[in-house]
């Protein structure tokens, strides 16, 4: 299976594959288009990333309807449980940078904007 | 280390959480049946390729609903035994009522989270960069104060201390010391849950001290005081007792288990793993008079019996220079395994559930006592109302704690 096989990649992506395509192993053109697809993410798939690991972090938060303006210390997250949110987006998002880039984040939905800014940038 | 008469000191309140049960009803019918539960050790992070170190390991743990979903989420195993274990124990004793800031937790045990950290090690190797906040808190022992405190609003003090193997009984020696004190009203004593990854368990091994794979059955493997044994085999297990005063201020409703008139810790002034009978003697005879009972008076003796070749011979060595082989001895180790920092504690429950039931627990494996003039309990169980009883633990680096255990 090469990596153009794979789906949901949009004429961008099949070009930036084609220097994968020979005879790389197979785990490093999925690792690509991995980061390929972080790279392609709009702000409400890092937003949903965010929750998703909320919802892991604080597990009563599973039925709670998340808002850009829910505040992570409001929904029960201490700050143990929010820096674990946050690394946990971060490694979802395959982005290495320091917490402080994202620590004047006052909401969900600005952290949401500060990621997709940091993903962008990088 | 002196007792006063007046401030008799009580255990109003156990819990247990150990591979052959969970909670004290489920432990003490295994423990009189001699249901064991060694095998070759699966938890990841226990064995290492070709190795198969033998081990009883808890199947499976039974959360309370009671407790933090939240603080169990980043407990390790050990952190999630003492909360649960703690919670029996709470229960038990009929806590809830009790003013916060005049209950203690002494924690028995150092490095207890070694398997835990190992596996974190390993899964992080390559994406250190995103290894979770948690870890830096939770790497560290005292974590678990952190979470017992928070989890049942404990405010008087919390703390880990080590002593090796005597862990779990130094911890409830201290936790004597502060209800004598008037530190506390109520002190919990803990022996937590040493959780060995296969480095520790090839550490101990090496030095001799861990039983060797000589017996292709686990079952087989742990066998204290007898001829055949060669080491210690692991067994994870928590503990936890809980302490006052007889006259402590709040008003008892609970039938406390049992006194204890006297307590004593020696040093053999040795840093290596190998013990002293003098030491024991020394340990011994200080918590008897402390307790002011003769030889004669102890009826029954939970011994440290770990199955090490020259600890289990030091031991009868001690018992026999203080004058103790009328009475009865079996050896706890021989069903539960060796829980290290646990032990102490564990086996004062073990004493405590027996001397409930006046029925003394078999010995596995005792086929050949190295000792044969001892009063053994060897396979079955026996019949015997305990009325004072003597537990002993020892430690790496030469440390003894003697416990005497009196009916209430």
């Amino acid at each position: 299976m090469a990596i153009s096989d794979l789906p949901g990649l949009g004429q961008d992506a099949q070009a930036a594959c084609k220097p994968f395509k020979n005879g790389r192993p197979f785990e490093t053109e999925l690792n690509s288009y991995h980061n390929l697809l972080i790279r392609k993410m709009n702000k409400d798939d890092i937003f949903n990333i965010i929750t998703e690991h909320s919802c892991e972090v604080v597990p009563e938060l599973s039925t709670h309807s998340f808002q850009r303006d829910d505040q992570l210390s409001e929904l029960g997250a201490n700050s143990m449980d929010r820096a674990d949110i946050i690394i946990m987006t971060l490694e979802s998002l395959s982005l290495r940078i320091p917490l402080l880039a994202v620590a004047k984040a006052k909401n969900i939905g600005e952290l949401t904007d500060l990621l997709y800014e940091q993903l962008q940038a990088n | 280390m002196s007792s006063s008469r007046q401030t008799e000191i009580l255990i109003t309140g156990i819990g247990i959480t150990s591979a052959i049960g969970q909670g004290k009803a489920a432990f003490a019918s295994a423990l009189m049946a001699g249901r064991q539960a060694f095998g070759v050790m699966q938890r990841p992070g226990r064995q290492y390729e070709g190795s198969r170190f033998p081990g009883a390991e808890i199947p499976a743990l039974a959360y309370p609903e009671q407790l933090s979903k939240s603080l169990l989420r980043t407990a390790s195993l050990s952190g999630q035994a003492a909360m649960i274990t703690l919670h029996e124990a709470w229960e038990d004793a009929g806590l809830a009522d009790v003013d916060p800031e005049r209950i203690g937790l002494v924690i028995g045990g150092s490095n207890i989270q070694q398997r835990e950290l190992t596996q974190i090690h390993a899964d992080y190797e390559n994406r250190i960069h995103f290894l979770r906040a948690n870890y830096g808190l939770t790497f560290m022992d005292s974590d678990l104060c952190g979470l017992c405190s928070e989890q049942f609003g404990i405010q008087g003090f919390a703390y880990t201390l080590g002593g090796a193997s005597a862990s779990g009984q130094l911890a409830i020696i201290h936790a004597i010391q502060a209800v004598q004190a008037g530190q506390v009203d109520v002190c919990i004593a803990m022996g937590a849950l040493m959780d060995l990854s296969f480095w520790e368990c090839q550490g101990l091994r090496s030095l001799g001290a861990m039983g060797s794979d000589r017996y292709i059955e686990p079952a087989l493997a742990c066998r204290p005081f007898d001829m055949n044994r060669d080491g210690f085999i692991f067994g994870e297990s928590c503990g936890v007792v809980v302490i006052e005063r007889a006259d402590s201020p709040r008003q008892h409703n609970v039938q406390p288990y049992a006194r204890l008139p006297g307590w004593a810790i020696t040093m053999d002034a040795n840093r290596n793993p190998n013990p002293s009978c003098e030491g024991e003697v020394r340990v011994i005879q200080k918590a008897l008079q402390q307790s002011r009972w003769l030889p004669k008076d102890i009826d029954y003796i939970n011994p440290h019996g770990s199955g090490s070749v020259i600890g289990d011979e030091t031991e009868i060595c001690a018992i026999k220079a203080c004058r103790l082989s009328h009475a009865y001895i079996n050896a706890s180790k021989s069903i539960i395994g060796h829980g290290l920092a646990a032990a102490g504690t564990v086996e004062v429950i073990a004493t405590l559930l027996q001397m409930q039931s006046s029925c003394l627990h078999p010995s596995l494996n005792l086929e050949n006592p190295i000792e044969p003039s001892c009063n053994w309990v060897r396979q079955q169980p026996i019949a015997h109302r305990i009325d004072n009883a003597l537990t002993l633990s020892m430690g790496f680096g030469g440390i003894n704690t003697a416990l005497c255990v009196q009916r209430y």
